[in-house]
C-alpha cells in the first residue's frame, strides 16, 4: 500500500507533522509502536499553550492544572534558596497519555490514518519511493517523517544520525504519586481545582542535578535529571539522587499517604541538530530524534511541535534537505534550543554547575546577613557564560 | 449450500495487564488503562476466520458498548472478519448479563440470524461466563459452552469437542447453534499492517435500541434483574509476617520452611461445628442448592455450598433444600445430600441422562423452580453448572449472580451476594430485587461443608421429567484423567522474573519436587517461552488454590496476584522489600532467592526440617 507520507511516531512531533501534512491534502499514515499514542511516553510535562495554538484547536486541550507560580529552588550543601515567580502567560501541566492521544486524534480528524501497536524497523529507498518496514509488514511512501523520539533506532539504522553519547545526554527519572484532588489542593494551598504550581530545583549534592515537580489534578510528579557522564563517573544511580531531592524538600511528608502510581526514566538529549543532519533524501527528522529539547527548561514538547510542523510542511512540499534544515533554523523554538546548547554544555560541567548553585545561594544568604565575605566571584567564568547566555536571549 | 454465516459477539475491556491497585486505598486504578478486546474473544474471532478459510463463510462481528468500542470492532476486522456492527445506546448502559444477552440476541435477529454464533468463554472483567449461553437461550438455539475444538461442519450440523474441568465430550448439534470458545482452541493471529489500514477505514454500522427493536424495559440498567449496590476494594485478609533474610541465610531458610509445613498442617476440610444464627426475617420460599455431579459422583463443591446456604436459610428462617437432576445412577446421591445437611431433597429424574445435558437439565430444573418457587438457588461454580444456571435463569426469567464468594441477608430479608470483579481486585455486592428465585453461582473452595452426619434423613420429593428432547448428541465421552495439575496442586512453587534465566528454573523444580509440589511461572516468563504456557499462574493463565503458594522472585503484578488469591497461604522470597507480593502474602523473606532456595533444598535433603 502506498502513501504520500508516512510519519513514524505519534508523539508531539509526529502528530504535528501528520496534522500539517494531512491538512495540506496529503495521504498520511501515522505509525505508533505503543498500544495508544502517549503510552510509551514518560515525560511529566509543563507546556505553554501557545506552542500548540498554531496547529491545534486548543479549546479542547486536556490540561491538568494551570501553573500560577514557578518556584525556583537552589540547594547547595547547607543552604536553600527558594524564589517564587508568578506566571502571567498560559503555562499548564499535562498528563502525556491524554495530551498525546488528543494530538493524535486531531491529526486523525485532519485526515491522517493512525495505526498503533506497529513498530517501524527500517526505512529504505527504492527508486523514487521509500519502503517502510514494520513488524507487521511493509508500506510504501514518497516521503517519510521520523519523529521516533530520543532512542531513534530507525534514524540511526538509516545512518542519518549517530547514537547519543553519555557526554550529550541527561538521564532523568520521575515518580508520580496519586492523591485525591482535594488533598492536592489542601497540601499545596490551591484555591481552585485547576490551579497549579511547578518547581524547578537545582542542586549539587550528591551530584549536580536539575529537579522538577509538577502538580497534576490528582497526582504529584517529582523528578530529577543528572548528566549521564556524571552518573557514570560517580557510579551513582539516578534514583539515589531523586531520593536525596525528596529528602531535602520534605517531599515524603508532602505526599504522605499517597501511593506511587508510576515511575519512569527518560534520556534527554543535549546535542543534536544542527550538529547532526535532520534530513536525508525525502526523510525528515523532528523532535527528540534530533535532540530538540530546550536544555535550560527540559521543554521538549514545544520544540517537538514546532519542528514537527516544519517537517510536515517539508514532507507535504517535498523540500530538499537544505531547505528543510534552513527552515528548521528559522524557527524560533528550534533556534532557542540550538543557541542554548553551548551555555548548557558549560553549565553541566560539574565544576561550573556547583559554582553557580553555591554562589547564587551564598549571594542571597550574604544579602540576608549583610555579609558577602563567603561569596567568591570568578569574573572570567561569569563573563564567558554571560556572553553565551546572551546568545540564548538574542534568539 | 447457501453461504455459511458466522457471527462473533465480543466485548471491550480494560487491559488487565495494565491494571494497578492503589496500595493505600486498595482501589482499582482505571486511569490511563487502555481498552482492548477481551482476550478470550480473540479466540472466537480467530475461530470464525478459520471457519471462513475452511468452509467459506460470511463473518460478522458485533459488540454492545459505548462508541469507543469501535476500535475493538476494527481490530476484529483486521483479523479477517467481514462486517462489523456496534450496538450502542445510552439506554443500554449498566446492563447485567440478562439484559446484555437479550440485547445481543435482538442484534443477531436484526442481522437475520446466523448459522453459528461464537463467544469467548468469558470476559476478563466480569468473569460471569453467562452472556454466551444466555444469548443462545434467548434465541432458542442449542448452546455448547467451553468448546476446545470445532471438528467438523456439515450442511446442517456441527461436531465439536467440549472440555470441562472433569470431562471431554464430542458433541453433534444442528446449526444454527451457539458456541463459547476456550482459549486452547486456537492461537489468534496478528493482523498485518495492510489489514490494519483497511480495517481502520472500514464501515462500521451503528445500531441503537430502536434499530434492533429492543424493548426498552429489557435493556440497560433499567432492564437488568440484578443491581450492583456497592463496589469496594477487597478486604485485606492476609497479615504478612516478613523477615530480613539478607544476613542469616540459614535462619531465613529454616524459618521459611517451617512456615510452609505449618501451612500444610492446618486442616480445614469441614466446619468444626455449625452455630445456627438468629433469623433476621421470615421468607416463604426455600433456599435451594443444586447438586452438581458426574454420573453418580457428586462434586464436592455442592456440599461446600450447602454449608453456606444452610446459614442463609437459617437467617431467612426457611428450610434448606437440595435439588438433584439426573437418571437412575444419580439416586445414590440422595442419602449423601441429606447427610450434608439438606432438610429436603428434590430428585428430578431425567431417565437416561445421568450426565449433564444442557437442554434436558435446563428444562428439568426450570420445571421444578417454576413449580416450587424457591427464594434462592445456589449453584457450585463449575463449568457445567455455570452454563446450566445461565440458561435456566433465562428460562425462569430471573437474575443470575456469578461466582460469589460472600453472602449476607439484610434486615429486610434481601440476599446480598458479593463477588469479585477483575479477578478479585474489586468486590461488588449485588442484589436481585424483583425477580425470584435469586440465582447465584458460588466459587468453589471458598466455603466449607457442614460436618457429615451419617444416617441423617429428610423429606424426599420426586419429580419425573417426561420431555427428554435434546438437540445435543454426545458422540464420544471421556473423563479427563490428567487434569490441570497446577489448579489442583497442594503446593505450587511460583517463579517470577527474579529467576533471571530459564536455566535457573531448575532450582525451583528441585524445591518443588522435594516438597511434593509443582512449578508455575508468572506471565512474562511464559511469554518469553521460558516455561510452558499451561504452567502460567495468573488471571490469563491458571487460577490456583493450593494449600501453600511459594513465590520466588515474583514481584506481584495485579494479574498474577489475582491468580493466587485463593491460595490458603502465600509465602514469598524477593530481594525487593517494596515488591507488591509482600503486601499480599502471609509470610515472606526479603532476600536473595539464589541464596535462600539452595539453602532450603540443602536442609530438605538433609531432612533437618519436617
Amino acid at each position: 500500500m502506498k502513501f504520500d507520507i508516512v510519519v513514524v511516531g505519534a508523539g508531539p512531533a509526529g502528530s504535528s507533522a501528520a496534522i500539517t501534512a494531512a491538512r495540506g491534502g496529503a495521504k498520511v499514515l501515522l505509525l505508533e509502536r505503543g498500544p495508544e499514542p502517549g503510552s510509551k511516553n514518560v515525560s511529566g510535562a509543563m507546556i505553554r499553550l501557545e506552542d500548540f495554538s498554531s496547529v491545534y484547536d486548543i479549546a479542547s486541550i486536556p490540561i491538568e492544572r494551570k501553573v500560577k507560580n514557578v518556584d525556583l529552588i537552589l540547594l547547595s550543601n547547607s543552604n536553600r534558596t527558594r524564589i517564587s515567580v508568578n506566571v502571567e502567560s498560559n503555562l499548564a501541566t499535562v498528563a502525556r497519555l491524554k495530551l498525546d492521544k488528543w494530538m493524535a486524534q486531531q491529526a486523525e480528524k485532519a485526515g491522517a490514518l493512525l495505526i498503533t501497536k506497529t513498530t517501524v524497523l527500517g526505512v529504505e529507498r527504492e527508486g523514487n519511493e521509500y519502503k517502510v518496514e514494520t513488524d507487521r509488514g511493509e508500506v510504501r511512501a514518497d516521503r517519510v517523517v521520523l519523529a521516533e523520539g530520543v532512542n531513534a533506532l530507525v534514524s540511526m539504522k538509516a545512518n542519518i544520525r549517530p547514537d547519543l553519547t553519555p557526554d550529550h545526554a541527561v538521564q532523568t527519572v520521575k515518580e508520580v504519586y496519586s492523591l485525591n484532588k482535594d488533598e492536592v489542593n489542601k497540601r499545596f494551598g490551591f484555591k481552585a481545582d485547576d490551579e497549579g504550581v511547578s518547581w524547578r530545583i537545582l542542586g549539587i549534592d550528591p551530584v549536580p542535578y536539575a529537579g522538577f515537580l509538577y502538580v497534576y489534578k490528582d497526582a504529584v510528579a517529582i523528578g530529577a535529571g543528572i548528566p549521564m557522564k556524571i552518573l557514570i563517573k560517580r557510579k551513582i544511580t539516578p534514583y539515589t539522587v531523586l531520593d536525596e531531592v525528596k529528602e531535602r524538600l520534605g517531599f515524603n511528608e508532602l505526599v504522605k499517604g499517597a501511593s506511587l502510581r508510576e515511575y519512569s526514566a527518560k534520556v534527554i538529549p543535549e546535542y543534536g541538530f544542527p550538529s547532526w543532519k535532520a534530513c536525508s533524501g525525502k526523510i525528515y527528522l523532528a523532535g527528540d530524534a534530533i535532540g530538540l529539547v530546550d536544555p535550560l527548561t527540559f521543554n521538549g514538547i514545544g520544540p517537538a511541535v514546532a519542528s514537527g510542523v516544519v517537517a510536515g510542511k517539508a514532507a507535504l512540499e517535498s523540500y530538499e534537505c537544505s531547505k528543510y534544515e534552513s527552515e528548521l533554523m528559522k524557527n524560533r523554538e528550534v533556534r532557542r534550543v540550538v543557541n542554548g546548547r553551548p551555555l548548557v554544555k558549560e553549565l553541566i560541567e560539574e565544576e561550573n554547575f556547583k559554582y553557580y548553585v553555591k554562589t547564587i545561594n551564598d549571594l542571597l544568604h550574604g544579602w540576608v546577613y549583610s555579609d558577602f565575605s563567603k561569596v567568591k566571584l570568578d569574573t572570567s567564568k561569569l563573563l564567558k557564560h554571560l556572553l553565551l547566555g546572551m546568545g540564548v536571549f538574542k534568539s | 449450500m447457501p453461504e455459511l454465516k458466522v457471527v462473533v459477539s465480543i466485548k471491550q475491556v480494560p487491559d488487565v495487564d495494565e491494571l494497578r491497585i492503589d496500595p493505600v486505598t486498595n482501589n482499582l486504578v482505571r486511569e490511563g488503562v487502555p481498552a482492548v478486546i477481551n482476550p478470550p474473544d480473540l479466540h472466537a474471532i480467530e475461530e470464525a476466520v478459520r471457519l471462513k478459510e475452511r468452509y467459506g463463510a460470511k463473518t460478522i462481528v458485533i459488540t454492545m458498548g459505548p462508541p469507543q468500542a469501535d476500535s475493538a470492532l476494527r481490530e476484529a476486522l483486521a483479523m479477517g472478519i467481514d462486517e462489523a456492527y456496534l450496538i450502542s445506546d445510552r439506554a443500554m448502559a449498566g446492563a447485567d448479563t440478562w439484559a446484555t444477552s437479550y440485547t445481543v440476541s435482538k442484534a443477531v435477529q436484526k442481522l437475520g440470524g446466523a448459522d453459528l454464533i461464537l463467544f469467548g468463554r468469558r470476559a476478563v472483567d466480569g468473569e460471569t461466563e453467562q452472556v454466551g449461553p444466555q444469548t443462545g437461550k434467548w434465541l432458542g438455539l442449542p448452546v455448547i459452552g467451553y468448546v476446545s475444538e470445532i471438528k467438523k461442519l456439515e450442511k446442517d450440523k456441527i461436531i465439536v469437542t467440549r472440555t470441562t474441568e472433569f470431562d471431554e465430550e464430542v458433541i453433534e448439534a444442528p446449526i444454527p447453534t451457539v458456541l463459547t470458545m476456550l482459549e486452547v482452541a486456537n492461537k489468534p493471529r496478528q493482523p498485518d499492517i495492510l489489514s490494519l489500514i483497511k480495517a481502520k477505514t472500514a464501515k462500521i454500522t451503528v445500531w441503537n435500541k430502536d434499530d434492533i427493536k429492543a424493548e426498552p424495559d429489557k435493556i440497560g440498567l433499567a432492564g437488568s434483574p440484578t443491581k450492583v449496590i456497592k463496589v469496594q476494594p477487597p478486604p485485606k485478609t492476609r497479615k504478612a509476617e516478613i523477615i530480613d533474610g539478607r544476613k542469616d541465610i540459614e535462619k531465613a531458610a529454616k524459618w521459611f520452611l517451617d512456615k510452609i509445613f505449618e501451612s500444610l498442617k492446618e486442616d480445614e476440610s469441614t466446619l468444626k461445628e455449625y452455630v445456627k444464627p438468629k433469623p433476621k426475617v421470615k421468607v416463604n420460599g426455600e433456599i435451594w442448592v443444586y447438586i452438581d455431579h458426574i454420573g453418580e459422583k457428586p462434586n464436592r463443591a455442592s456440599f461446600e455450598i450447602m454449608g453456606e446456604a444452610r446459614r442463609i436459610a437459617d437467617l431467612m428462617d426457611t428450610s434448606l433444600s437440595a435439588v438433584i437432576v439426573g437418571g437412575e445412577a444419580t439416586k445414590s446421591l440422595i442419602d449423601e445430600t441429606f447427610e450434608y445437611g439438606a432438610d429436603k431433597v428434590y430428585f428430578v429424574e431425567t431417565k437416561g441422562f445421568d450426565r449433564y445435558d444442557n437442554e434436558v437439565y435446563t428444562r428439568a430444573l426450570a420445571t421444578v423452580i417454576k413449580k416450587y418457587k424457591p427464594e434462592a438457588v445456589f449453584f457450585p461454580g463449575t463449568k457445567n453448572t455455570r452454563e446450566l444456571a445461565s440458561t435456566t435463569a433465562i428460562e425462569v426469567n430471573t437474575g443470575l449472580i456469578a461466582d460469589c464468594t460472600n453472602f449476607d441477608v439484610d434486615d429486610k430479608g434481601v440476599l446480598l451476594s458479593t463477588r469479585p470483579d477483575f479477578g478479585g481486585k474489586e468486590m461488588s455486592t449485588i442484589i436481585c430485587p424483583k425477580h425470584r428465585p435469586v440465582m447465584v453461582t458460588v466459587r468453589a473452595g471458598v466455603f466449607m461443608p457442614l460436618p457429615r452426619v451419617q444416617g441423617r434423613k429428610g423429606e424426599l420429593v420426586r419429580e419425573e421429567i417426561d420431555d427428554l428432547f435434546t438437540r445435543l448428541k454426545v458422540l464420544d465421552y471421556r473423563v479427563i484423567e490428567k487434569r490441570n495439575i497446577l489448579a489442583e496442586a497442594d503446593i505450587v512453587v511460583g517463579v517470577g522474573r527474579g529467576i533471571r534465566s530459564p536455566e535457573n528454573i531448575k532450582m525451583a523444580e528441585e524445591l518443588a519436587s522435594l516438597l511434593g509440589g509443582v512449578v508455575g511461572v508468572s506471565k512474562p516468563l511464559a511469554d518469553m517461552g521460558w516455561y510452558p504456557k499451561e504452567r502460567q499462574v495468573g488471571q490469563t493463565g491458571t487460577t490456583i488454590r493450593p494449600k501453600v503458594y511459594i513465590a520466588l522472585g515474583v514481584s506481584g503484578a495485579v494479574q498474577h496476584l489475582v491468580g493466587i488469591l485463593s491460595s490458603r497461604k502465600i509465602g514469598a522470597i524477593n530481594l525487593d522489600p517494596s515488591a507488591p507480593i509482600f503486601e499480599n502474602c502471609d509470610f515472606g523473606v526479603v532476600g536473595d532467592i539464589f541464596e535462600i532456595v539452595p539453602k532450603m533444598v540443602e536442609l530438605l535433603k538433609k531432612k533437618e526440617v519436617s
